[in-house]
């Protein structure tokens, strides 16, 4: 088969223009009366569409499917709100063209700057930063304070959070993973890398015999020892010590990466601040080895959900735990601190079930909607009457009655498209997010780096989890929590943030030469 | 690498995340989908009753009882071409009040929901022809029907006919009733109304049998000939220290089975109840599906028979005397008279005998279906037992000149104080072609006074049409 068709372009683009092109025809039929701007909009959909990908193949940016799931994805979204009201529509198409050129703004701006990952307090800060908006300035929507309105725009600053939260996790392991290879290289070549380097004013006070005397306490007794015999007051650092005799190539110990290295970290610490200065506190942080600590990093993470919570943002609190105990199970070799946190977010969980009435009313009102289906079930009864309204081919583009469901434009759209395209268009959908996410986790497997793997790893995961957490709570699979549907839900907070995310998933594409 | 072969397991956990959605999606749609989408506050169904020209409803020889007439800016409206004379039988359709009747549980049909109905519904959206409903053909008899309703006009009741071979319901009357043509008006009066207009008595009535239930009591006997029948009757009988009597305290004298049922004498049933004993009086009743429903396919509410095969000797002959905490709807206890008719077999009552497509073709039809409940030879010892009943016993009044009747009264007394009048029977005895259930609600009469003239003109009405 010739892989390149007409424009020398790849022939799924066709696939959509022509699912596009018929959705918009049946669309501008339904709208009564006649009205040609569906197919205007419609049109204008299809080349910005093509265009787009057109870019993307011609200049070799990367990956040639995700833009095409999205731009499905998204289509789908925009016939589904024109169909139930027309403005919602035209402003998707509106968040669309922006969404686009946000996608090759991200593209280009992860290409150009280099150093992403130095930027760790940054991120932290943002995050903060966007909490205290939301705190300060935020409107409360269905009971959860999620929106904050500056003049006539607003926007769900959790939104921007979820990247901010991943390049943290990130940058975190990067510098983790990074101080660790650096000790290898450090005792091959000699020398420091500049990046770790402790400053001269910490290392002039540094008393290596305190120290030796101090390490039997928490280690054994013999690596302690050992590491002194080995100690050169050249290679400068005490946290380098312990490392030395567990370095790879040393055959007692199969383990290139022990995981003490944060409790030497804690000690060198608590022996520096023994140290009468004041600066020593903002050596540490601009050298990053407090947010090294993993316990610093944990609190971190902690102060995110419970803000969240907070927010009585449970989807999102669901999302960020199930981003961050994703990525802590693949990079966390210490594993039980992973149970330790699967066993605190179990204790969040009944806790929150007990105090918080919200949480409560979710999980009755999964386990049986039917006994409340006037009140607190009637939201996820309409939903499930959409669904099976549908049956296997659904009821046609415009012959269903999705609004009857509450906020269906939103966080049920997905059953409107059950409903009107049927069980197989629901899985349709559903498997165009699996494509997805696998093109996702095919780039993350693919980075060497450190940061760029996780950042291409955890967009993913936000995206996957996300589409389950709403599908499923929708459908009546596990308790609803609110939450958009990527890119087909109404909203520009949520469509711009993803397709930033997806923009910097492009960039991350083309980084092994594999996609180009 | 290490972090690629774990990123594998969050794979593999997407993978399954996503496929039980696809799973648990299929799952709803084949197994739940029909009960959600038939739940009452699924709206939808409006909506496609918005698109739908409503069947139109007939009566077994082809009168109009229901039709949707639309109007010319395509308004549709329900119209009930005898007032109140279906409002039980037939019910109301109506986006403010619900449904109730045949409108209710042939909804689907009435309105082509069942089946295949592709088509119509392309039609529909295509060019907007609306979808027209399917028709249906009761066994109802709109004469029949007609002076059941004459007869019970200004009381409290129910009147329900059927043909005791088939199981076809002829008539089905309960009072009082209301005019569902004029529901908006009537709903407050209606839903406050004491005596419970709304309530179709003849399905959802519970009512003590009184004494017609000693006809399942004889069969029992009849299936035990070991036992004593005969009896010399004071009038009154003590069984654990409760006395019970004979209507007016009157002793009958010396009884054989015949005579007690003839006379419906409650002391001698009363003995026979006790020493028949639980195990042969509750496996008989369950026969004749007390506890539950005969059958067929209108929704009718369980009998209540809340024993089991161990009773007290009160309770024995409480229930041999069709009293105690015994509960019987007016349907079923046509049926049971049916049984008698039937040699023995128990057909269920049914209303609706076809349902047509607006082509007219048959898309359902009615089939027959009966239980064997006692044997052919008891039920024809019953039938002449009841024939005496009214040839010279308590059912004197349901006499019809030239034809055998067999009948039985009954007078139930209940929490109200005031009796009902039942009387239940079927004619002509050889050959019976319609059976019939009366009950006058706090009539203060016998059964025998009261029920009996009225299910005899009930009977001569339905023997005009007996060429059906």
């Amino acid at each position: 088969m010739k892989p390149y068709g007409l424009l020398g372009i790849r022939r799924p683009v066709y696939v959509l223009i022509i699912v596009n092109l018929l959705f918009f025809v049946l669309l501008s039929l339904h709208v009564r009366p006649l009205d040609p701007s569906v197919l205007i909009v419609g049109g204008g959909v299809i080349i910005l569409m093509t265009i787009s990908y057109i870019i993307i193949v011609k200049r070799r940016m990367g990956d040639q499917y995700i833009f095409l799931i999205i731009s499905m994805l998204v289509s789908l979204g925009i016939i589904m709100l024109y169909r139930l009201n027309p403005d919602y529509g035209l402003a998707q198409v509106k968040w669309y063209g922006l969404g686009i050129v946000l996608y090759f703004t991200s593209y280009i701006l992860f290409r150009i700057i280099k150093n992403w990952d130095k930027y760790i307090y940054g991120y932290i800060i943002g995050s903060m930063l966007l909490f205290l908006i939301t705190f300060t300035l935020g409107t409360n929507v269905g009971g959860s304070i999620n929106w904050v309105k500056i003049g006539n725009f607003s926007f769900q600053p959790a939104e921007a959070t979820k990247i901010f939260f991943v390049f943290f996790i990130a940058s975190y392991y990067k510098l983790k993973l990074n101080s660790e290879e650096t000790f290898v290289s450090r005792e091959q070549k000699g020398k420091l890398s500049t990046n770790d380097r402790i400053p001269d004013s910490i290392l002039q006070e540094q008393d290596c015999r305190d120290y030796e005397s101090r390490v039997p306490d928490s280690h054994s007794g013999t690596r302690g020892h050992k590491s002194s015999d080995t100690f050169t007051p050249n290679a400068g650092k005490t946290i380098i010590s312990p490392e030395e005799d567990t370095l790879p190539g040393d055959s007692a110990d199969p383990d290139p990466y022990p995981d003490n290295d944060d409790t030497v970290s804690d000690l060198s610490q608590t022996d520096i601040l023994t140290k009468p200065k004041a600066l020593n506190y903002m050596e540490l942080i601009r050298n990053k080895q407090i947010i090294k600590n993993k316990y610093v990093f944990l609190a971190i993470i902690y102060l995110h959900l419970f803000l969240l919570l907070a927010q009585r943002e449970l989807g999102m609190t669901v999302l960020f735990y199930t981003i961050f105990i994703s990525i802590f199970y693949i990079y966390e070799e210490d594993y039980k601190l992973l149970f330790y946190n699967i066993g605190a977010m179990g204790i969040i969980l009944v806790l929150s079930y007990f105090t918080l009435a919200h949480v409560r009313v979710r999980l009755t009102t999964w386990i049986d909607p039917w006994g409340q289906i006037t009140g607190k079930g009637y939201q996820i009864v309409q939903s499930l009457f959409a669904i099976t309204a549908g049956g296997f081919f659904g009821t046609g583009l415009g012959l269903g009655n999705p609004d009857y469901i509450p906020v269906v434009h939103t966080d049920f759209i997905f059953s409107a498209i059950c409903e009107e395209m049927g069980l197989f268009g629901g899985m349709a959908v559903v498997l165009l997010y699996f494509i997805l996410v696998y093109r996702g986790f095919k780039i993350a497997l693919t980075i060497k780096d450190t940061f760029k793997k996780i950042v291409a790893l955890g967009i993913t995961l936000i995206y996957g989890y996300q589409t389950f957490i709403i599908v499923g709570g929708v459908i009546k699979l596990i308790p609803l929590t609110g939450i958009t549907l990527p890119f087909i839900s109404y909203g520009g907070s949520s469509l711009i943030s993803a397709f930033i995310a997806f923009g910097i998933l492009q960039a991350l594409s083309g980084l092994e030469g594999r996609f180009s | 690498m290490e972090s690629n072969r774990k990123m594998v397991h969050i794979i593999i956990l997407m993978s399954i995340l996503f496929l039980s959605i696809i799973i648990y999606l299929t799952y709803i749609q084949i197994f739940r989908a029909e009960s959600i989408a038939q739940n009452p506050y699924n709206k939808r169904q409006w909506a496609i009753e918005d698109k739908t020209i409503r069947g139109s409803i007939y009566d077994r020889n082809g009168i109009v009882l229901a039709e949707t007439r639309v109007s010319e800016d395509g308004t549709m409206e329900r119209l009930y071409n005898y007032d109140g004379l279906y409002s039980h039988a037939i019910g109301y359709s109506s986006k403010q009040y619900g449904k109730t009747g045949i409108e209710f549980y042939y909804n689907n049909d009435l309105l082509s929901l069942t089946g295949d109905n592709t088509v119509a519904k392309i039609k529909e959206t295509v060019i907007g022809q609306p979808i027209e409903g399917h028709d249906l053909s009761l066994t109802l008899d709109h004469k029949l029907q007609k002076k059941a309703e004459q007869l019970l006009r200004g009381k409290t009741g129910s009147i329900v006919a059927m043909n005791p071979k088939t199981g076809e319901v002829l008539a089905m009357v309960s009072k009082p009733d209301y005019n569902p043509n004029n529901l908006a008006v009537e709903w407050e009066g209606l839903v406050d109304d004491e005596r419970s207009p709304l309530l179709n008595r003849s399905l959802a009535g519970l009512y003590p049998p009184g004494s017609i239930y000693k006809l399942i009591i004889t069969a029992s006997v009849l299936e035990n000939p070991e036992m004593d029948t005969n009896y010399n009757c004071t009038g009154t009988i003590t069984i654990d220290g409760y006395t019970l009597t004979d209507f007016n305290k009157k002793g009958h004298g010396f009884l054989d089975l015949e005579r007690s049922v003839i006379l419906s004498c409650n002391t001698n049933f009363a003995r026979m109840g006790v020493e028949l004993g639980g195990k042969n009086v509750t496996q008989m009743s369950k026969r004749f599906m007390m506890g539950k429903t005969p059958g067929g396919d209108m929704p009718i509410v369980e009998s209540r028979y809340p024993y089991g095969e161990n009773m007290k000797p009160t309770d024995l002959a409480t229930v041999s005397i069709g009293q105690g905490r015994l509960l019987v709807t007016p349907i079923h206890m046509a049926a049971v008279a049916s049984t008698f008719a039937n040699k023995g077999t128990m057909m269920a009552p049914y209303i609706v005998e076809k349902v047509k497509n607006a082509e007219g073709m048959v898309v359902m039809m009615a089939e027959n279906r009966g239980t064997q409940v006692i044997s052919d030879d008891i039920a024809d010892e019953i039938t002449d037992m009841m024939v005496a009943v009214v040839r010279e016993g308590t059912g004197r009044n349901a006499r019809i000149y030239g034809v055998n009747v067999a009948g039985k009264t009954g007078t139930a007394q209940n929490e109200t104080g005031i009796d009902h009048s039942w009387f239940v029977g079927f004619a002509p005895a050889e050959n019976p072609k319609i059976a019939v259930a009366v009950i006058l609600e706090s009539e203060g009469k016998t059964g025998g006074e009261a029920a009996a003239p009225i299910a005899r003109e009930v009977l001569v009405e339905g023997l005009k049409g007996v060429d059906r």
